[in-house]
């Protein structure tokens, strides 16, 4: 079970390696504070000293800290109950490894919407492809804080308002030129530094180290191909034919792509739909059984409006989820040093379960026939440069090859 | 050479069918929104013919009203900032009074009121008086998010060629 929640977490993660851990342990309060020097300002363009036969001015420079916070939270996830003979040891072929596989898949999903939603929703600035909003520029400041599970800063009416801001047909899209603006707005005007160095992702070779991220659907990245401004200036070598644009984005902006059905997506009302839905098919039922698959939902994959993350030096930090801790991987581990092994987010198979004897009677599990996979996560997200992460509010081009982009 | 045309037209339809392509033409009456498409589309092509006999302006909304050429955007929270000074006063070990003054921007929420706003314009033009008008290639296919509405100064007849959601 520990290798495949190893396996299946990774490869549904996109968010897990982004940011720097913090070093949370259990009794340390429910609240997470974080220091931070600043510098002081620079408080002039240019500098008039005095003659040596003057006294000197004299320059007094005083920084302060900031302190930001943020609060744990933690989510259970449960998978049905599975009936377990013992005498007969009988399971179905694979149900467990595969419910297992779905858990992990559901906890990694669960961490990358949290801490995402956490850097879009802290993030005190916004970028507007295409703002037709007169008087207003495309980078814009925006109701900023914590989201909690009963409101967000940022709520249907604020991204109904953001996507109705957004300009018409391809001066609303995230292309090139866009990604490049998006980029010279982080320099000059909100001041944000490029990765100083990142653990993990998007590889070991520090290739993000000096470059700013951002993390988008793939049909961004897949648009470049088809973008006039890259067709005019494209090298001749660049072979657009049999494969499609590579590298670094006009050279500082590295893409990471998040996972298919992850990317964050919005409607006209400024309601973001359910990225998957399980559809009826007809042909086969086994009695009362209904025949689902689990399929991309149609509002999903429609919706007008998708929101990308520009982001510099380490907009955050967040608690580690997932994987198990370093000894799991090492060369030889104990059976006894494996089992006392714990880690936010392991799926564990539980017994301990209340069993529906129908017409209202539960009683325990006394007979041991039923099991349960479940896994407590911890979360946590610190702000600790929210300015450092833009959220990019955009058009979506579906099919980018049939709408070549400005 | 009919044949020929005949051929030429099958192809045409059979490659319309394969990449979900839809054709729709129509008239539009003078100073009325028409509302053309109701649903996210990729405009492929796009024709405007002048039936009242005078130059006439074209616009094209990204807008799904069957009414209006406008859309409602809702009130929301916007943030902002102004300068303000704090100041700061201790007393210093010495026992003198300090004080600092820091000039800061200092940030603030406020509601902007819903307000209702011409939607966006995908395509605009004037067409000359019984004349036809084709948007250059480069400019095309055309994007909507919301669906498709035309207004005009006089009567006018139009054909676009179209793919559903986006």
């Amino acid at each position: 079970m520990a290798t495949q929640q190893v396996k299946y977490y990774e490869h549904y993660s996109r968010w897990k390696n982004k940011y720097p851990k913090m070093d949370w342990k259990p009794n340390m309060g429910d609240t997470l504070v974080g220091i931070v020097p600043q510098y002081s300002p620079k408080s002039r363009q240019y500098a008039t000293p005095q003659n040596l036969t003057a006294q000197g001015n004299r320059n007094v420079v005083s920084n302060y800290e900031r302190n930001n916070s943020g609060r744990p939270k933690h989510e259970y996830f449960e998978s049905f109950q599975f009936n377990w003979v013992p005498s007969f040891a009988d399971f179905r072929t694979g149900q467990i490894n595969f419910a297992n596989k779905d858990l992990t898949r559901q906890i990694a999903f669960f961490y990358d919407d949290f801490t995402r939603w956490n850097v879009v929703n802290y993030a005190p600035n916004i970028y507007i492809v295409g703002n037709n909003t007169a008087g207003e520029s495309p980078y814009i400041p925006c109701v900023a804080g914590e989201p909690t599970a009963a409101s967000s800063p940022k709520d249907a009416a604020f991204w109904a308002a953001m996507g109705a801001k957004v300009g018409p047909d391809r001066a609303g899209f995230l292309d090139f030129r866009n990604i490049c603006a998006v980029r010279d707005y982080a320099e000059t005007v909100a001041g944000i530094i490029p990765w100083g160095g990142m653990p993990g992702k998007p590889g070991e070779n520090a290739i993000q180290r000096g470059k700013f991220m951002l993390t988008a659907e793939s049909g961004v990245y897949n648009a470049l191909q088809f973008d006039t401004h890259v067709l005019n200036v494209k090298p001749l070598a660049m072979n657009l034919l049999n494969s499609g644009f590579a590298g670094v984005i006009s050279d500082n902006v590295t893409f990471l792509q998040e996972w298919q059905g992850s990317a964050l997506r919005f409607d006209v009302d400024g309601v973001f739909p359910q990225p998957e839905i399980e559809v009826e098919l007809a042909d086969i039922t086994y009695g009362t059984t209904y025949n689902y698959e689990t399929q991309p939902n149609p509002s999903y994959t429609q919706a007008p409006y998708a929101v990308a993350v520009f982001e510099g030096d380490e907009a955050g930090q967040d608690l580690p989820v997932g994987p198990p801790p370093a000894p799991f991987n090492q060369a030889s581990i104990s059976t006894s040093k494996f089992n006392k092994m714990r880690w936010n987010g392991e799926v564990i198979l539980t017994d301990d379960v209340l069993v529906n004897y129908g017409s209202g009677v539960y009683d325990s599990n006394k007979y041991a026939e039923y099991v349960q996979l479940i896994s407590h996560v911890t979360v946590g997200y610190l702000p600790k440069t929210a300015r450092n992460a833009i959220p990019v509010v955009y058009r979506r081009l579906l099919a980018p090859s049939l709408a070549a982009t400005v | 050479m009919n044949k020929l045309f005949v051929l030429f037209a099958a192809a045409f339809l059979s490659l319309s069918a394969v990449f979900g392509q839809v054709t729709k033409s129509g008239t539009i009456s003078a100073a009325t929104t028409t509302l053309l498409l109701s649903t996210p589309a990729s405009i492929v092509s796009l024709t405007v013919y002048d039936t009242s006999g005078a130059a006439n302006a074209v616009v094209f909304y990204d807008n799904n009203s069957a009414s209006s050429t406008n859309i409602v955007r809702p009130s929301y929270t916007a943030a902002g900032s102004y300068l303000t000074n704090r100041v700061s006063t201790y007393t210093a070990s010495t026992g003198v009074s300090v004080s600092l003054t820091n000039t800061v921007l200092y940030p603030y929420t406020y509601t902007v009121a819903a307000a209702t706003n011409e939607a966006n314009r995908v395509f605009y033009t004037i067409v000359p008086a019984s004349g036809i008008v084709t948007p250059d290639d480069a400019s095309m296919p055309l994007g909507v998010s919301r669906g498709l509405t035309v207004r005009t100064v006089g009567t006018a007849s139009y054909s676009i060629t179209y793919v559903p959601q986006l």
